[in-house]
């Protein structure tokens, strides 16, 4: 007879453990890491009894586990909970313990709607299982350079690369362009009053409208963590993540005083990414300038958006070797179907976290 | 609903989903022995069942469900 047990762990329990060092039947960074913990205790819209991870032992080996953060949302105005992590151990695969993990952890939720933003396919698969509807968005990701230069294309994509990207640091038409407008820039580390009115007023085609507090809870306490030597990080959590820099800028584009543009950059090792995205349709080409500008400033290897405007403008100017568009997947309750058809943003879910 | 009933209901079912057309069912069969039996198709079994038989498995019965056996011994309950 094989042994297994099954553990619901609460926002008590989390805090137990980071904060209070108790160990707790089995929690440990092995099934969350204790950045994603520590986010999730300071998430605005917990309890203390609100069931966050669960997780499945067998003969006392962690088999499977997974974990959701909850949310009041704006738009659709409901408490929600996105689902962020699923984890079956390769040698317990067939036995439906990741639709158990999962599965036991909705159940909790009663009639809470729950949401998967960029899930993988086995959660896909479980969560359609269980009655959710799915589809896709579009990612546009932007890379510089192929990073392969064992062989001789990588070679020459690498050179080119160089190229490119002294020719755009030196892009006269660009810098003219950019002189031209005469935008002015704020920065902020938090989303004031002002900068959610913005987002407010410039969301209507949008599928979430997340809460102010939301959305400063993320900027704090995102679930990557910064460490300078990387390489010899030790980790025993697949999501766990850390990276080199990760930095978040709320930006907000102006005219005379006027404000036309309010967006929220992730400055990492790895990537800018674009998450929010709201701007005044009169002025697109000066916010649109004005994220040119970031990513000939920042020079990250790499740069992502949902927004299609932001991809197409990017294209044209030809601003990085290699584009590509991807389509993660997106789950959400069938009472929710014409949400499939808005415009996903950069920081829905729990893409502004990782 | 009878156990010979259920297997009669289920076979189809689960030469469909494990895509074996010959497969006849015994209580022993698991994922330890039937190679096609995968996570997914695991799951696209018990949605099938759910659908044939009108049922709705709960997740703790979910987790019970090891073998071809329990499978007509919950559909048999339900």
């Amino acid at each position: 007879m094989i042994m297994e047990e099954y553990r619901l762990y609460t926002i008590k329990d989390l805090k137990d453990w980071i904060l209070d060092g108790r160990s707790n039947e089995g929690l440990s960074k092995s099934i969350i890491t204790s950045t994603r913990a520590y986010s999730f205790i300071n998430n605005p819209y917990v309890t203390d009894e609100m069931p966050v991870v669960s997780a499945l032992f067998v003969e006392g080996e962690l088999a499977a586990y997974t974990a959701a953060f909850p949310e009041r949302l704006r738009k659709p105005n409901c408490l929600t909970h996105w689902f962020n992590s699923l984890f079956v151990d390769p040698k317990y695969e067939g036995k439906g313990y990741g639709m158990f993990v999962l599965g036991s952890l909705m159940e909790c939720y009663g009639n809470d709607p729950v949401f998967d933003l960029d899930a993988v396919d086995t959660s896909v698969q479980i969560l359609a299982y269980l009655g959710l509807q799915s589809t896709s968005f579009t990612q546009y990701d932007f890379r510089n350079k192929n990073i392969n230069r064992n062989s001789w294309k990588g070679e020459v994509a690498f050179y080119f690369d160089r190229i490119l990207r002294a020719r755009r640091s030196k892009s006269r038409f660009l810098e003219k362009s950019i002189k031209g407008s005469s935008y002015t820039l704020e920065y902020d580390d938090f989303v004031d009053a002002e900068a959610y009115e913005f987002i407010i007023t410039h969301s209507k085609g949008d599928a979430f409208l997340r809460e102010r507090e939301a959305l400063n809870w993320m900027l704090r306490f995102p679930f990557v963590h910064e460490a300078p030597i990387k390489e010899r990080v030790r980790s025993s959590n697949l999501f766990s993540s850390a990276k080199t820099k990760q930095r978040y800028f709320v930006v907000k584009v102006l005219v005379k005083s006027e404000l036309i543009g309010v967006y929220v950059l992730c400055d990492s090792s790895t990537r800018l990414s674009l998450l929010g995205f709201y701007y005044e349709p009169n002025y697109l080409d000066e916010v649109l300038y004005s994220i040119v500008q970031h990513i000939m400033r920042l020079d990250n290897p790499s740069f992502s958006t949902t927004d299609k405007n932001v991809a197409d403008f990017i294209r044209k100017k030809r601003l990085f070797l290699i584009d590509k568009d991807t389509r993660p997947s997106f789950c959400y309750p069938k009472e929710f179907n014409g949400i499939n058809k808005k415009q996903i943003q950069g920081w829905d879910g729990d893409m502004f976290l990782n | 609903m009878n156990r010979d009933e259920i297997i009669v209901r289920l076979t189809p079912i689960a030469q469909n989903d494990f895509e074996k057309q010959d497969m006849i069912l015994s209580d022993e069969q698991s994922s330890e022995t039937v190679d096609t039996w995968t996570s997914f198709a695991f799951m696209r079994f018990l949605s099938d069942i759910e659908k044939e038989f009108g049922i709705k498995f709960k997740m703790m019965e979910v987790l019970s469900l090891k073998t071809i056996g329990d499978i007509v011994e919950a559909i048999a309950k339900h």
